[in-house]
């Protein structure tokens, strides 16, 4: 085993136990809700919504659909702790947390009531397609040219 | 004529085979008979939903592409192995090629020419985009003699920055996506969900073309997957099937191969074909995603799942050195996770062409109804079109205002293009079926499909093989 291959398994294996000491005292949903709420500090979202979206999200299978599998539960859960300072994976981590933060946002009316922040956030129900089509907030259903 | 003969036997009901066989009926007499054999089963497009929403399992028995080959490679080479194949599973992006796709060896020094130029496509391009009801711009970077049959899809705000500076060169993506109600299709509301449209919206076989395989002529079975011809003096006599585990033998006049890519390949190779270019040259595109952050601009007003096309690295004099790329704009309800700039990003898709190189090949193996497909990889052509891009990719967004750019960093594993297998050719000495698609050696063989590409480009490849399938039953019949 050449040295980089040795520090490479270290850092793994410490990453590793640090990973499983955090998921002894927090479950993954709490992490997320935790994420959620520092993402979308300031802005007027109802406590209860987040259980509500988080029971969405377990019942409609959201996590397995979406391969979020244990390795990127742990992945999740660990970044949400580590200060984030050049890590590497950094940008994915930003980018899936974004995904979340994006299908809550998705299941209220925010982005509907075109972002506006000075209007309390209403729960609409899971984003999906197949459940409510047409309701992409972005388009021009919405933002006619 | 014996009963178990038919006069044309179809093998597939995707995209090649149902273009192929529509032409084929518009001029065929009522006693033609033919027979249209699928490998996998009907499932019905409200099932598919059912199965979505999880308000049914999907039928145990319905077939999966990772089933049906072997690899040892990790590239997956995903397609739909039922009623109407890839118009199940695809997004509807409908580009033409360019006019110098199809002479890229004499424009380019890349790769070899296409025996037909874009001129002799050009009238079957237009009747593609008829049947599937195209939704496309007035103006466009490849030369048209008709035009679209439906208005295209509207461009987001980014869209319409980018077109004011680039022109024809940046257009709203010709889709099979409707943006009218038309037959039995919806128009699309962008629920940005194209491999299975909540609102019937794209074309598929079904919505569209279903009413070929109910016509009196035409004698449809299924769950029967073709593994060979059987040849006698350069003559396919008939196709060996395995249905339900039996094997049986269908006799017909003329064969037109529309299983795919890797099939037809494996069909032919199993057929006994010699040629040294069957199977040889498996390849794709190679897509890459970058974010463009936005300082101030909302990415908004965007309809369908992909609104737009940039071509502004898809056809340039350095395309000798590196692969061109087609930008997809996706207009998807993806957000920036930054409060008050939740919008202020877009997010394009880079689809570099490839070459088909002879390390990636398909081939037969032990198992009689298993290709083995190798794959070494991408060709440092397309490798050079990213670095390209790496390289000039703030140029070309600077008409945004752009507050960082963030590359992905990887490629796709997969754009779900199989090409180049059955390559045409002027002659069998370079490659398997002639300009009409007609094998070289067994000329009652039609090869369809994008296995016939000589050399592939960054543009999808769906509308270009089914303009191919008219123009071959054209030219055949």
């Amino acid at each position: 085993m050449n040295r980089r291959k040795f520090f490479r398994i270290a850092i793994l294996s410490v990453l590793g136990a640090m990973a499983a000491s955090i998921a002894a005292y927090y479950s993954f949903e709490s992490i997320i809700v935790k994420m959620l709420k520092n993402d979308l500090a300031g802005m007027r979202v109802n406590e209860g919504d987040y259980k509500k979206f988080m029971e969405e999200m377990q019942r409609t299978n959201f996590w397995k659909k979406n391969a979020f599998d244990w390795k990127r539960k742990s992945f999740l859960i660990l970044y949400f702790f580590l200060p984030k300072i050049g890590l590497p994976y950094q940008f994915k981590y930003y980018q899936i947390k974004g995904r979340i933060v994006g299908q809550f946002l998705l299941s209220t009316d925010f982005f509907l009531n075109k972002m506006d922040r000075n209007q309390p956030i209403k729960y609409i129900g899971l984003y999906d397609p197949y459940l409510r089509p047409c309701q992409n907030p972005f388009s021009n259903m919405h933002y006619a040219s | 004529m014996d009963a178990s003969k038919y006069d044309l036997i179809v093998v597939g009901t995707s995209f090649a085979s149902s273009f192929f066989l529509k032409k084929y009926l518009e001029q065929a007499p009522a006693t033609a008979k033919v027979l249209a054999i699928e490998r996998g089963q009907y499932f019905a497009y409200p099932n598919r939903l059912k199965a979505r929403r999880n308000e049914i399992k999907e039928p145990a028995d319905l077939k999966r592409h990772y089933d049906t080959y072997l690899t040892d490679s990790e590239k997956p080479w995903p397609f739909e192995p039922n009623f109407g194949g890839c118009s199940n599973c695809w997004t509807g992006c409908v580009p033409r090629f360019m006019p110098n796709d199809f002479a890229m060896k004499s424009k380019y020094g890349i790769g070899v020419d296409w025996p037909i130029s874009y001129q002799d496509l050009e009238p079957f391009y237009g009747q593609a985009e008829q049947i599937m009801a195209v939704a496309g711009p007035e103006i466009t970077p490849f030369p048209r003699s008709t035009t679209y049959p439906l208005p295209p899809h509207a461009l987001s705000t980014v869209d319409k920055v980018m077109q004011k500076h680039y022109g024809e060169l940046y257009i709203s993506q010709p889709a099979a996506r409707a943006t009218q109600a038309v037959g039995q299709r919806s128009a699309c509301c962008s629920s940005s969900s194209c491999d299975l449209c909540p609102v019937n919206a794209k074309f598929t076989i079904e919505n569209s073309l279903k009413h070929l395989y109910e016509d009196p002529r035409v004698t449809l079975i299924e769950n029967s997957q073709v593994y060979a011809l059987r040849i006698e003096n350069n003559v396919a006599k008939s196709v060996l099937v395995r249905r339900e585990g039996r094997d049986e033998e269908f006799f017909g006049e003329t064969i037109g191969l529309g299983a795919n890519a890797i099939f037809n390949a494996h069909i032919l190779l199993n057929s006994g074909d010699t040629s040294p270019f069957t199977g040889s040259g498996v390849t794709e595109q190679v897509g890459t995603f970058v974010s463009v952050y936005l300082d101030g601009l909302d990415n908004v007003g965007g309809s369908s799942l992909i609104s737009a096309n940039g071509y502004m690295f898809y056809d340039f004099a350095d395309r000798s050195k590196y692969a061109g790329c087609l930008i997809e704009s996706l207009a998807s309800p993806y957000i920036r996770n930054e409060q008050d700039k939740w919008r202020q990003i877009a997010i394009f898709k880079f689809v570099f062409e490839d070459l088909p190189l002879k390390q990636n090949y398909v081939a037969k193996s032990k198992d009689l109804l298993k290709p083995y497909i190798v794959f070494e990889g991408i060709s440092e052509y397309a490798k050079e079109g990213v670095k390209n891009l790496e390289a000039n990719v703030e140029k070309y967004f600077s008409v945004l205002p752009v507050e960082r750019i963030e590359f992905d960093g990887y490629n796709q594993p997969t754009e779900f293009h199989i090409c180049s297998t059955t390559r045409m050719s002027n002659s069998a000495d370079e490659g398997v079926i002639d300009k009409s698609l007609v094998h070289h050696q067994y000329r009652n063989v039609v090869v369809l499909g994008s296995g016939s590409f000589p050399t592939i480009t960054p543009a999808n490849p769906t509308l270009t093989l089914s303009a191919l399938s008219l123009m071959a039953a054209d030219h055949y019949f």
